[in-house]
């Protein structure tokens, strides 16, 4: 879904590329939702929410803390998300070892799928201003697309990506050759 | 003196101690810096005193390679000044660096050093109204230490330089220096006239003379002692190519060199410098002056550790059409925390700089003849130029070096084009194409500028650099003509 999607936006041509939030999330949303009509979509989640909301499983149940955990990233993860895509195309034994130390960071296993909101999480850590600054310092960086990347910035982008994927998780080793 | 050709009777022969081809940069200031030592020369220039659609029709060339044919005829002008018409009048000397061998560069390395041209780049700077350019980068000392710096000191990769500029009264040298033409007892400058062979005598090791054709189609003849030609890097080798009635192949190409290691700065348009705080700045015009440009380079460590060949970056006057999006621009700013609101229009929030990278001499890119023909009935040069992989890869890694520097100033991230698009083009310095070399079979020329298997046929000009090096070509050009005239002055002196 997000290889297509992500085709509908031609960074490479001018005046393609600015979509807006709420067309980016838009899109997004309509495509992981294809297959359920939008009334019925609409019931079905209220449906849902008033359940959960009487049910008591939640006491302490609120709807930031929902929005948080969802899969509605904005226009900006999403594009962080493609970003860390382009680090493992091009640069795969980095990619795996950045995984690896952004995996550490946020306290996740190997095999631990990553969603939004954990990316999310881990990015307010890893991209710490004292701690880019170091890496830069030691030359610890990452040149993709023009773009000069801190490795732990690098990092974060991975993990957007592996949230991007259906099952929350990318293999990095699938892509090492 | 200034004749026109085109009023000349058909057949006239000219004489002189020196003939000079074009009166561009090199040209001009050689013919004059000869007469000024009582020395008769003549001057031949293809167009007229101002821009004129026939001779301009002259700089057409055929391509093959990358497609950059608006910069080559563009970025060239044929009438009395040259291309020193549009100049930007951007100078710097080449570093000592640039003139050294480099293991990792095939074919580089000059036939002589920085020592040896110093004290003609003194004199360059003189002639064009400039302060001397030192090597070391003292803002204190070059007068620019209240400018913002986008790089810190003590960067072990990447280095801070200036660019000195021409001041305007002594940029187009067609002007300010046309009085002195016309004055001259012993130059004699004949307009709208192009050469169209170059004849050797019955020896094959000198030249004889140099046919002309004027406006109107009539021939003239130009006998000298020694020849120079100044006609840029693409009309030169053009020039020995054409000459080939006598001597197949083309004069001075026994080993198959003329018109090789076709050369130019690749340029990709605009880069920026996005920055941290755009409240606080640096502006892009408190890096502007009148008088200089500020830039970046790697430094000769660098280019020797990771070997690179040369690459520069400086702050150029903001375009006046809004830049697109970058790519990932969302990305980095929630990555990076910069700032990237597009609707931020009162305060700019990043900086424009502008690239130019050098190219490894590669003996495939190369200026040839095509099948068509000028109006004279010259065969029109066939320009094959083409980017090499170690040029993109030198090129990527320079840029990273450089935003690694400015990424730990803190100011900002550079955000660079992709320099793999086939689009990318030359900037307009054309080079290399009759190199200079010690041994004939590694260059056309030898270290004083002469063709090595002609005594007394010179070349001027930036076709003569073996390599490009990252500065703009015109200050060395100039320099290397004053070089040129003491040697032919010498010359001229032995009997």
């Amino acid at each position: 879904v997000e290889t297509v999607f992500y085709g509908l936006c031609d960074h490479t041509q001018k005046n393609n590329c600015e979509p807006g939030p709420q067309k980016y999330f838009m899109s997004f949303f309509r495509m992981r939702s294809n297959s359920i009509t939008r009334p019925t979509r609409r019931n079905f989640l209220r449906g849902l929410m008033a359940a959960v909301a009487t049910s008591g499983i939640f006491p302490v149940f609120n709807y930031t803390a929902a929005h948080a955990d969802t899969a509605s990233p904005d226009a900006a993860s999403i594009e962080i998300a493609a970003l860390g895509k382009r680090i493992r195309e091009l640069e795969p034994k980095t990619a795996v070892r950045l995984d690896k130390l952004a995996r550490g960071t946020a306290g996740l296993k190997a095999r631990d799928s990553v969603d939004w909101a954990i990316a999310d999480k881990a990015r307010l850590k890893l991209t710490e201003r004292s701690r880019v600054a170091a890496e830069f310092i030691r030359e610890e960086v990452v040149f993709v697309d023009g773009w000069l990347l801190a490795n732990s910035e690098a990092a974060t982008a991975l993990l957007y990506a592996a949230a991007s994927a259906p099952s929350g998780h990318q293999n990095q080793t699938q892509v090492v050759k | 003196m200034i004749l026109d050709g085109s009023s000349i009777p058909e057949g006239k022969t000219f004489d002189a101690d020196i003939c000079v081809v074009g009166s561009g940069a090199a040209g001009l200031t050689l013919a004059l810096d000869l007469t000024r030592r009582g020395i008769k020369v003549v001057m031949i220039e293809s167009g007229g005193l101002v821009f004129d659609g026939r001779s301009n029709q002259l700089l057409e060339v055929e391509m093959a390679g990358r497609t950059t044919e608006t910069l080559v005829k563009t970025t060239r002008e044929r009438f009395f000044g040259g291309t020193t018409n549009h100049w930007g009048g951007v100078c710097r000397a080449f570093d000592a660096f640039e003139f050294e061998p480099h293991p990792w560069m095939p074919y580089s390395g000059w036939p002589i050093s920085r020592a040896d041209l110093d004290p003609y780049y003194a004199s360059a700077a003189s002639l064009l109204g400039l302060p001397e350019v030192s090597r070391t980068f003292d803002a204190k000392a070059l007068g620019v230490a209240d400018r913002p710096r986008l790089v810190k000191e003590g960067e072990p990769d990447v280095e801070p330089i200036i660019w000195r500029r021409i001041p305007d009264e002594h940029l187009r040298m067609g002007q300010w220096r046309r009085q002195e033409v016309e004055t001259s007892q012993l130059l004699t400058c004949v307009m709208n006239t192009s050469i169209v062979e170059i004849h050797p005598d019955a020896s094959l090791k000198r030249i004889a003379s140099l046919e002309g054709r004027a406006f109107g189609g009539h021939t003239l003849h130009f006998r000298a002692r020694d020849f120079v030609l100044c006609t840029g890097a693409i009309e030169n080798a053009r020039l020995l190519l054409v000459s080939d009635s006598v001597v197949k192949g083309g004069l001075g190409n026994e080993h198959d060199l003329v018109g090789r290691f076709f050369m130019d700065h690749p340029a990709n348009g605009i880069s920026q410098v996005l920055l941290t705080d755009p409240a606080k700045g640096p502006t892009q015009e408190q890096f502007l002056a009148k008088s200089e440009l500020l830039g970046w380079t790697t430094t000769p460590a660098a280019r020797a550790k990771y070997h690179l060949q040369g690459f520069m970056s400086w702050v150029w006057p903001r375009t006046l059409a809004p830049q697109p999006q970058f790519p990932q621009e969302l990305a980095m700013s929630k990555l990076t925390g910069l700032p990237t609101d597009k609707r931020d229009n009162d305060q700019p929030r990043y900086l424009e700089i502008v690239l130019n990278w050098e190219q490894a001499p590669n003996p495939d890119s190369r200026v040839m003849l095509s099948d068509k023909r000028d109006i004279f009935g010259v065969r029109k040069p066939l320009v094959h130029w083409d980017v090499l992989p170690q040029d993109l890869a030198s090129a990527h890694k320079s840029m990273e070096l450089i935003s690694l520097a400015v990424a730990r100033s803190g100011l900002g991230r550079v955000r660079w084009p992709d320099i793999t698009n086939p689009l990318t083009t030359g900037g307009g310095h054309q080079m290399g194409t009759t190199r200079m070399a010690n041994d004939p079979k590694q260059g056309v020329t030898n270290a004083n500028c002469r063709v090595h298997s002609l005594e007394n046929l010179f070349i001027g000009g930036s076709s003569l650099y073996p390599t490009g090096g990252w500065e703009h070509p015109t200050f060395t050009i100039v320099t290397l003509a004053l070089r040129l005239a003491d040697h032919l002055a010498a010359r001229v002196k032995t009997p």
